[in-house]
C-alpha cells in the first residue's frame, strides 16, 4: 500500500478515466438523428422554436438523448398506478386508454420486485467487503453496460381480457397527439393512473430533464402542460377525496372546471431554506390568515403547509398538511348549515406554506351544491388539536420547522438508549462494501436525534436538478435511490438536499488508487447517501442492528403524533 | 466540530468507518487528526495532505473539500505536497484490541490445558484438569499403583480413546468388578437375577457410590432417599409407614425340631422329676446367646435335652433281618457244613456227637479226677453248645421260625414279608450269601437297594453275622453269648438288630435318610415314625416332604428328608437382623421374652404329623413391627433402611485385589 | 426493551423450572442429573454467546439484534440459574472447576455490570445536551483549543496585558490537552468544575473588564469542554466494559468444552 501511494504521485500510475457528461448516458440507446429530424418535422414537436434553447442544451440534444421512442402492441401497460416515474409520455400514433376508475387489481398489472440480493450472495459480503473507503469496479463504467436510468425498457406488462377491464372500469381515450405523465415526471409524485395500449402505438418517451428544458423554454408547453393536468390529473386528484369520490364524470369535470390552482412558495426552496432561517426570515408564504372568512375549501395537492394559530407573541403549529388533507372544511360548513350564526364561520387558523404547496380551491358554491348535503359536521380539528400543552406539541413544532416532516423514512435515535456503540453505521456499511450510507450525528431534540440519513422524503428536492436522472425513485417500494453507474458527481443532488443527508464521496479503483479524471485530473465524485437497503435482504439493517432498539425509520407524521 | 454551524454538513463531516481497526495516531496523542486517516494495513495514510496533479507543466494541489479544498500555497516544484507531515503511529482502536485480547485469552486457555490437562504420568503433577479431587483413602491405597487407569478405563488412551470413550456409554462403574464381585450380574437391582429379572433397567454402582469427594468420605453410606428412589413402595421411616412385617414373621416354617416351648416351659421343666434337668436360666441355658447372630443356637442335645431325654434314644432299636418262617428247610444242611460257618456247624455237630460221646463216658467213669475233667469238658462244650445251639437235623423240616420277614429286609429284597412264597427264594439266596461271604453278602443286598454300606452297616462285622445265620441256616434259633449288648449290632434268636444308645448315632441317622430319600411305606413306619420309629429320631426330628423328580418309573415320588439340625432363620437375604445387639442388654436372656412370646393356643406338636414343613404353628407369636418400633423410632436409636436391610447380594473380593496387595508387598 | 426483557424472562423461568423439576426427578431416579443440567447449560450458553457472530452478520436477516440482545440477557441469567443447579452449590471442588466456576462468575458480573453502566450511561450522556462522536474526540478539544488560543490571542491583542494568556498557560493549557478529572467524571463529581472554579476566583480579581468579556468566552469553552469530558468518560466505558466481558467469555467457552469433554470420557 504504501509503494502505491508513492506511486500516486507519478502521473503514469494513476487511474484516469473521462469525466462523466450530462447526456453520457442518453435516455434511449437507440435515437438516430433521423429520428430527431422526423420528430421535428413531422409531429407536435415542429412547432417549437428551437432558436429559443440555450446552446449547451439544444433542441435537438434534448430530443436525441432526453428522449427515446418507444412502441406498444394492444394490451401493453405503458404505465402503472403507483409507480413512480421519471417521464412523460407523447403520443405519436395510436391510442391509449387511462383507466379511471376502479383501479386495476395488482396482480393485472404485473407488480414484481426489484432486484435484492440471495441469500449467499448478502452472506457473502461478509468476505468481499474491502477496507479501503468507496473502491469501485470501474470496468462497469462502459458506456456499452449502462442501465439507463430508472426503466426497464424490455420488460413490459400485458394486461389481459381488456375487453372485461373495459367493461368493469371506466376509462379514458388518449389520443395521438396527447401527451400524459408530466404530473409524475415533474411533480415527483406516482402515477395517478394506469395507462395502457388499445391498438398499436408509438409514444416518444421524454424524460422529465428534457421536460422541464421544454417548458422552460416554450410558452405553449408551459400551457399543455399545466392545461393537462387541470383536465387529468384534477379529476383524478378530486375523485381520490373523501368528498368528490362519489360524484359522476359530469359532476367532476364541472367540479374541476370550477377549481382554482394555486401554487404557494418557490419549487426550490431548499436552496435558500438553511439560508434564511439562519438569518431569522421566514420564507413561509401565507396561504390563508387565522380570522379571515374562507371562501373555498382548500385541498393540498402537493407539498407541505404549515397550520397554525396565534398563540402569545408567537404562533403554535398545531399540524401540518400534506397532499390529501383539505383546510378550512368546518367553518365552510358551519356557514352553510347555520347561515345566521356568526360564530364558527372564520378561519379559526392560519395555514403557511412550507417551501413549495400545490394547492386547489373548491369554491364554497361547489361545496353547497356537490358535497355539504351528502356528509355530516366535520370534525372541528382545531378544538382538537389545540387542547394540546405546548410541551406535547414541541416535538411536531420543531420538526416542522426543520422540514422533518417531509421524511418518510427518517432516521430516529433515541438517545436514552443509544449506548454510542455504532453498530449501525457497522451494519449499514457491511451492506455497502464497507462504506456506510449515513453519519451518525444531527440536530437533536430532547431525547431525539434525527440523524444525517435520507429521509426518503415525500417531496424529494434532491431529484430535481439531477442532469442524469441518477438519483430517481425506484419503482417498488418509492425510495430515492442513486444509480452508482449514472451519477455523474456534480453535486447537485447533495446541494439541494436541505438536511444535508447526501454525501459527495471520491472513489477509488480496487487497489485504492484513487480515480481522476483523465483530462483534469481532479478526483471523480459520486453521490451517496442512504437506500433503505434495497438490494439487501431484510430491510433497513441500521434498525435491525440496534441492540437496544435505539434506532427507527419513522415517517415523521406519525412520529411527531 | 461542535463549534461549527455547519457541522452536520457533507464537506465539513464525512462518513466515519467504524469498522476500520485503526486511529489516528496524532489523535490517539491527542493531537490534531489528520484528514486522511491511516491505511488499512496500519501504516500513516497522512505523510502528505494531497496528490498534487500535472497539468501543462503545471503541479495543482489536489485536497479534497473536506480538508478545506486546494490550498493556498501550492505543490512544491518537484510534485510534491508542500503540506506534509510526519508519520504517525496508527493505533488499534479499543475493539480490534478487544478482537485481539479474545485471540490471546483463547491462546492462553488452550495453552494452559495442553500444559495442565492431562496426567503426566508418574511425573509429579503440580496440577492437572484431570485432578477429580482427592479418592477415599482405601480406594486411593488399592489403585495407587495403577493409578487412574483402575478405574477409568480411556485415562491416557490418546485421542482415538478419548473419542470412543466420549461416544460410548461407559463408565467407571465397569471397573469395579475388577476387585469387587457379587452374587449375580453387577447391574441388575440388589446384584440379583431373580430380583432383577422383573425390575426393568439397569443398575450401575456410581448410581449410589460416588467417589472423588475426599480421603475420608464414606462411600457406602447410603440414606433412605437412595433406597425409596426405586422402590414403588415408598417410607418415610420405619416407624411411619413400613410395611408390617409378614404374619408368621420370622418363622417361616416350622422348626426342625419338635420342641414345643409351650409344654416344657408350662408342664415339664415344672414336673418335680425333671425339673433338676431343666434349664436354671430360661432360654439361655439352651440358646448359646454368646453366638447370637441371625439366629441364636441352640448348643448342642448333650447339653440341652440330653439331661431328660437321653435314655429315649436306647429305647428303639431296628431290626434290621428277622429270620423267617420257611415252609421247607430252604437250605440244605451239607452246604451249611460246607461253609465256613459250616465249620461251627460241625462243630456244633461233633459237639453234639461229643457231648453224647461225654455223656457215655460220664457213666463210665469213675474216679473224682476223671469226673472233674469229664465236668470240665461238659463245661466247654456246654459252652460250645451254647453258642452254637443246633440240634441235629431232623429229617421232618420244622421251621424254627414263625417270624415274617423283617420290614427292612423285605423292603432290602424287595418282596412282600409276609407271604412265605415271595420271601423264600430271596431269603435263601440272602442266607447263602451270608454263608458264603459274611458281611460282603449284607452289603451287597444293601448296595443294590441303593443305600450306602459303607454307612449303614458300619460296626457290623462277621463274628456278628456269620453265627447267627448259620445257626438260622442249620434251623436253629441263635443264642447269643458273652456280655450284655448295649449298642451296636447283635444278633439275637431270630433277628439281626442295631441298637443305638448315642443322641447322633451315625448308623441309625444313615438308615433315617436311607429311608427317608426311598420312600417306600413300609421303611417309612420302620424308621421315620414319630411313635414307633428306630431311635426315637423322629419323635423330636421333623420329617419334612421335598418334592423330587420323576423317578426311573415317572412316577413322582415325594421324596422326604430329615430335618437334623435346626434351620437357619429364614428370611429374605436382603434383611439383616442380629440378635446380638439386643440379647443383653440387660444381661443374658433378659430381654427374649420381649419379643418372642409363646403362643399357648399355638397347635405346635400337630404340625409334625404331617409332612410339610410350611403348615405350622410357631410356639411363639409372631413379631409385629411394632416390637421393633418401640425403639427404632421416634428418634431414637436408628430407622434407616440399612439398619435392617442389605442391599449387595454376597460382597466379596476378587484374587485380582488380593494379588495386587500381595504384588504391593 | 425492558417490557420485553420482562416478557422472555417469563419464559426464562418457565424454562427453569422445567429443567429443574426434571432434574430432581432424575436425581430421585437414581440417574445423574448433571447431564440433563449440564448440556442445558451449554447449549444456552453457546446461544448466549452467538450474540456477536450476529452483530457481524447484519446483512442476512437473522433477526432483529435488540431481540437478540433481549436473548441474551434473559439467556445469560438463566445461565447463572442454571449453573446453581448444575453444581448444586456456589463454588465447585476440583481446581480446574474452580478456574470454570471463576471465569463463569466474572463473565456473568462483566455482564451485569455492563448492563446497568449502559443505561446510566446513556442517559447521562443525552443530559448533557450536546452529542459527540468518540472517535472525533481528538479533534473536537483540539478545536476547543484552538478557539481557545483564538480568544487569548484576541484578548492580548486587544487589551495589551498578558495575564489571561499567562494563566491561561499556567493552567489551562493542561486542562485541554486532553481529557482530564478521569474519574471524577465518571462519577459525576464536580472536580473538574471546583478546579476551574479556583483558578478562576484567584485570576478574576487581575482582569480588567474588558479581559472579564474573554474571561467568560474561555469559561463557556471550558465548560463546553467538560461536556466534552463527560462524553469521552462514558463512552469509554462503554466501549471498556466489552473489553471483559468478551474475551473472558471466549476463555469460558473453551473451558467449558474441556470440561464437557472430560465428563464424558471419564465420567459417562
Amino acid at each position: 500500500m504504501a509503494e502505491q501511494q508513492i506511486q500516486t504521485q507519478s502521473q503514469s500510475a494513476e487511474h484516469t478515466m473521462a469525466r462523466p457528461q450530462r447526456w453520457a448516458q442518453p435516455f434511449g440507446s437507440n435515437m438516430t438523428d433521423q429520428d430527431v429530424d422526423r420528430l421535428l418535422s413531422d409531429s407536435q414537436l415542429k412547432d417549437i422554436d428551437g432558436e429559443k434553447f440555450p446552446k449547451h442544451i439544444p433542441l435537438g440534444g434534448i430530443l436525441k438523448n432526453d428522449t427515446r421512442l418507444v412502441k406498444f402492441t394492444p394490451g401493453e401497460i405503458v404505465v402503472r398506478e403507483g409507480d413512480y416515474g421519471n417521464s412523460a409520455f407523447l403520443v405519436l400514433n395510436g391510442k391509449l386508454r387511462v383507466v379511471l376508475s376502479p383501479s386495476l387489481p395488482r396482480d393485472a398489472i404485473g407488480r414484481s420486485k426489484e432486484y435484492t440480493r440471495s441469500i449467499f450472495e448478502a452472506f457473502s459480503q461478509l468476505w468481499t467487503s474491502n477496507w479501503l473507503p468507496e473502491t469501485r469496479d470501474t470496468s462497469k463504467y462502459s458506456l456499452d453496460e449502462l442501465m439507463a436510468g430508472g426503466s426497464n425498457e424490455s420488460a413490459r406488462v400485458v394486461l389481459q381480457d381488456i375487453p372485461t377491464i373495459l367493461d368493469k372500469h371506466n376509462t379514458g381515450a388518449i389520443e395521438t397527439g396527447a401527451l400524459f405523465g408530466e404530473l409524475a415526471a415533474l411533480g415527483r409524485i406516482p402515477r395517478t393512473a394506469t395507462i395502457f395500449a388499445d391498438e398499436d402505438a408509438e409514444l416518444l418517451e421524454i424524460r422529465w430533464q428534457g421536460l422541464r428544458e421544454l417548458r422552460a423554454y416554450n410558452s405553449e408547453w408551459k400551457r399543455m402542460i399545466d392545461e393537462r393536468y387541470r383536465e387529468t390529473a384534477l379529476a383524478a386528484h378530486l375523485l381520490e377525496s373523501e368528498e368528490f369520490g362519489h360524484l359522476d364524470d359530469d359532476q367532476i369535470k364541472d367540479v374541476a372546471d370550477r377549481c382554482i390552482f394555486e401554487t404557494y412558495g418557490s419549487f426550490d426552496w431548499y436552496t435558500s431554506f438553511q439560508r434564511l432561517r439562519s438569518q431569522g426570515k421566514s420564507d413561509e408564504p401565507v396561504i390563508a390568515r387565522q380570522g379571515d372568512y374562507p371562501d373555498g375549501l382548500l385541498m393540498v395537492r402537493a407539498g407541505f403547509a404549515r397550520q397554525t394559530v396565534k398563540h402569545g407573541n408567537g404562533i403554535k403549529t398545531i399540524n401540518y398538511l400534506g397532499a390529501g388533507n383539505n383546510f378550512g372544511l368546518h367553518p365552510l360548513y358551519s356557514a352553510w348549515k347555520n347561515p345566521g350564526a356568526s360564530e364558527d364561520l372564520a378561519l379559526g387558523s392560519g395555514l403557511s406554506a412550507l417551501g413549495y404547496v400545490d394547492v386547489v380551491r373548491v369554491p364554497a358554491s361547489v361545496l353547497a351544491e356537490y358535497v355539504f348535503p351528502n356528509i355530516e359536521t366535520p370534525v372541528n380539528t382545531i378544538e382538537v388539536a389545540s387542547q394540546k400543552t405546548i410541551a406535547e406539541d414541541a416535538l411536531l413544532e420543531w420538526a416542522v420547522d426543520e422540514r422533518f416532516i417531509n421524511g418518510r423514512q427518517t432516521m430516529v435515535i433515541d438517545l436514552n438508549s443509544c449506548v454510542r456503540c455504532d453498530d449501525c453505521v457497522r451494519a449499514c456499511a457491511n451492506g455497502h462494501d464497507g462504506n456506510p450510507r449515513f453519519r451518525r450525528h444531527g440536530k437533536i431534540v430532547d431525547n431525539w436525534m434525527v440523524a444525517n440519513a435520507c429521509m426518503h422524503c415525500a417531496d424529494p428536492v434532491c431529484m430535481i436538478g439531477c442532469p442524469t436522472g441518477a438519483i430517481h425513485r425506484s419503482m417498488s417500494g418509492g425510495m430515492v435511490v442513486i444509480n452508482d453507474d449514472t451519477c455523474i458527481g456534480c453535486g447537485t443532488c447533495a446541494n439541494s438536499c436541505p438536511y444535508e443527508n447526501i454525501s459527495l464521496v471520491q472513489i477509488a479503483d480496487k487497489q485504492g488508487m484513487p480515480v481522476v479524471d483523465e483530462a483534469t485530473h481532479r478526483p471523480i465524485m459520486k453521490a451517496t447517501k442512504c437506500d433503505l437497503c434495497s438490494d439487501q435482504l431484510g430491510g433497513p439493517a441500521c434498525v435491525r442492528a440496534c441492540p437496544h432498539d435505539a434506532l427507527k425509520r419513522v415517517d415523521f407524521r406519525e412520529f411527531a403524533h | 466540530m461542535i463549534l461549527r454551524d455547519d457541522r452536520f454538513s457533507e464537506k465539513v463531516s464525512p462518513y466515519l468507518r467504524p469498522n476500520f481497526p485503526y486511529v489516528c495516531g496524532r489523535a490517539a496523542a491527542w493531537g490534531k487528526p489528520c484528514h486522511n486517516g491511516p491505511t488499512a494495513n496500519g501504516s500513516c495514510g497522512g505523510t502528505s495532505e494531497c496528490h498534487p496533479y500535472n497539468e501543462d507543466g503545471r503541479w495543482i494541489c489536489r485536497r479534497p473539500p473536506s480538508a478545506g479544498g486546494p490550498c493556498s500555497e501550492g505543490p512544491l516544484p518537484d510534485g510534491s505536497c508542500c503540506k506534509t507531515l510526519t508519520a504517525c503511529q496508527p493505533r488499534r482502536t479499543i475493539r480490534k484490541v478487544r478482537g485481539r485480547v479474545s485471540v490471546m485469552v483463547a491462546a492462553v486457555v488452550i495453552a494452559a490445558i495442553a500444559a495442565f490437562g492431562f496426567d503426566l504420568g508418574d511425573q509429579e503433577q503440580v496440577a492437572s484438569s484431570l485432578d477429580a479431587g482427592p479418592l477415599s483413602s482405601i480406594h486411593q491405597n488399592f489403585t495407587s499403583e495403577q493409578g487412574c487407569n483402575a478405574c477409568h478405563a480411556a485415562h491416557g488412551s490418546g485421542a482415538i480413546g478419548w473419542l470412543e470413550a466420549a461416544m460410548t456409554k461407559s463408565g467407571p462403574s465397569e471397573s469395579c468388578i475388577n476387585c469387587h464381585q457379587f452374587k449375580d450380574p453387577i447391574n441388575g437391582a440388589h446384584n440379583s437375577a431373580l430380583i432383577s429379572a422383573s425390575q426393568p433397567g439397569n443398575t450401575s454402582c456410581t448410581m449410589c457410590h460416588t467417589e472423588h469427594k475426599g480421603a475420608d468420605a464414606n462411600i457406602v453410606k447410603m440414606d433412605d432417599a437412595q433406597c425409596n428412589s426405586c422402590h414403588k413402595a415408598k417410607f418415610a421411616s420405619f416407624a411411619t409407614n413400613h410395611k408390617e412385617f409378614s404374619e408368621t414373621y420370622p418363622f417361616g416354617q416350622r422348626t426342625a425340631i419338635a420342641f414345643n416351648h409351650s409344654s416344657h416351659f408350662g408342664k415339664h421343666f415344672k414336673d418335680a422329676r425333671y425339673s433338676k434337668n431343666a434349664p436354671e436360666k430360661g432360654c439361655v441355658g439352651c440358646h448359646n446367646v454368646a453366638l447370637a447372630e441371625r439366629n441364636v443356637p441352640v448348643r448342642g442335645f448333650d447339653d440341652t435335652c440330653a439331661g431328660c431325654h437321653q435314655d429315649a434314644v436306647a429305647g428303639r432299636e431296628f431290626v434290621m433281618f428277622t429270620f423267617p418262617e420257611f415252609e421247607e428247610n430252604p437250605i440244605d444242611i451239607e452246604d451249611v457244613l460246607e461253609s465256613p460257618g459250616g465249620a461251627l456247624v460241625a462243630a456244633a455237630k461233633a459237639t453234639q456227637d461229643l457231648q453224647g460221646e461225654v455223656e457215655k463216658l460220664t457213666e463210665a467213669t469213675s474216679g473224682a479226677s476223671g469226673k472233674a475233667i469229664v465236668e470240665e469238658i461238659k463245661t466247654i462244650l456246654a459252652d460250645l453248645g451254647d453258642r452254637v445251639g443246633i440240634e441235629e437235623a431232623e429229617e421232618e423240616f420244622e421251621p424254627i421260625s414263625s417270624e415274617t420277614l423283617s420290614p427292612v429286609s423285605a423292603e432290602l429284597l424287595g418282596v412282600n414279608g409276609e407271604e412265605v412264597d415271595e420271601y423264600a427264594e430271596a431269603t435263601k439266596t440272602l442266607v447263602e450269601g451270608v454263608l458264603e461271604n459274611g458281611v460282603t453278602a449284607l452289603a451287597e443286598l444293601v448296595g443294590e437297594a441303593g443305600g450306602n454300606p459303607d454307612t449303614l452297616l458300619r460296626g457290623l462285622s462277621n463274628s456278628t453275622v456269620v453265627p447267627a445265620f448259620t445257626a438260622w441256616a442249620a434251623n436253629k434259633e441263635y443264642e447269643a453269648t458273652g456280655e450284655t449288648i448295649e449298642k451296636g449290632w447283635y444278633a439275637n434268636e431270630l433277628s439281626l438288630i442295631y441298637r443305638a444308645t448315642v443322641h447322633g448315632d451315625p448308623v441309625m441317622k444313615a438308615w433315617l435318610d436311607y429311608a427317608a430319600q426311598n420312600g417306600s411305606e413300609s421303611l417309612n413306619e420302620a424308621f421315620l415314625s414319630r411313635t414307633d420309629g428306630a431311635g426315637a429320631c423322629t419323635k423330636c426330628h421333623a420329617v419334612s416332604s421335598t418334592k423330587t423328580d420323576k423317578n426311573a418309573d415317572n412316577n413322582k415320588k415325594v421324596a422326604l428328608k430329615v430335618e437334623w439340625k435346626s434351620h437357619p432363620a429364614d428370611g429374605s437375604p436382603l434383611v439383616k437382623y442380629s440378635h446380638k445387639p439386643h440379647v443383653n442388654l440387660l444381661g443374658p436372656g433378659s430381654w427374649c421374652t420381649s419379643c418372642h412370646k409363646i403362643d399357648e393356643k399355638a397347635e405346635f406338636s400337630a404340625a409334625f404329623n404331617q409332612l410339610d414343613p410350611h403348615k405350622f404353628s410357631s410356639n411363639f407369636s409372631s413379631v409385629k413391627k411394632g416390637t421393633c418400633v418401640e425403639c427404632h423410632g421416634g428418634g431414637q436409636v436408628s430407622q434407616t433402611c440399612t439398619t435392617c436391610h442389605e442391599y449387595h447380594q454376597e460382597p466379596g473380593f476378587k484374587k485380582t485385589m488380593m494379588r495386587q496387595v500381595a504384588d504391593k508387598k | 426493551m425492558t417490557k420485553n426483557i420482562s416478557i422472555l424472562s417469563i419464559f426464562g423461568v418457565i424454562a427453569l423450572i422445567v429443567v429443574g423439576y426434571n432434574a430432581q426427578k432424575m436425581d430421585l431416579n437414581l440417574q445423574n442429573s448433571s447431564v440433563l443440567t449440564g448440556y442445558t447449560l451449554i447449549a444456552v450458553m453457546l446461544c448466549v454467546a452467538l450474540l456477536n457472530t450476529r452483530k457481524k452478520l447484519s446483512m442476512i436477516p437473522l433477526g432483529k439484534a435488540s431481540s437478540w440482545v433481549v436473548f441474551h440477557v434473559v439467556g445469560g441469567l438463566l445461565c447463572v440459574a442454571l449453573f446453581w443447579v448444575h453444581t448444586n452449590t456456589f463454588w465447585p471442588k476440583g481446581l480446574y472447576e474452580g478456574f470454570l466456576a471463576g471465569a463463569f462468575y466474572l463473565v456473568s458480573l462483566s455482564g451485569i455490570f455492563g448492563y446497568l453502566i449502559q443505561r446510566l450511561n446513556s442517559r447521562k450522556l443525552t443530559e448533557t445536551g450536546i452529542e459527540v462522536i468518540y472517535e472525533r474526540i481528538p479533534l473536537e478539544l483540539r478545536e476547543i483549543q484552538e478557539k481557545a488560543e483564538e480568544y487569548i490571542r484576541e484578548c492580548t491583542e486587544a487589551t495589551g496585558s498578558d495575564v489571561l494568556a499567562n494563566h491561561y498557560l499556567n493552567t489551562m493549557v493542561w486542562y485541554f490537552q486532553k481529557p482530564r478529572f478521569y474519574w471524577s467524571t465518571l462519577f459525576g463529581a464536580g472536580n473538574a468544575k471546583v478546579w476551574f472554579r479556583s483558578e478562576g476566583a484567584s485570576v478574576k480579581r487581575y482582569l480588567s473588564s474588558e479581559e472579564l468579556e474573554y474571561f467568560r468566552h474561555l469559561e463557556e469553552l471550558v465548560e463546553l469542554k467538560m461536556l466534552v469530558d463527560t462524553h469521552f468518560v462514558h463512552q469509554n466505558l462503554n466501549k471498556k466494559w466489552l473489553l471483559l466481558h468478551v474475551p473472558l467469555s471466549v476463555g469460558l467457552v473453551i473451558m467449558a468444552l474441556w470440561h464437557l469433554l472430560l465428563v464424558e470420557v471419564y465420567a459417562l
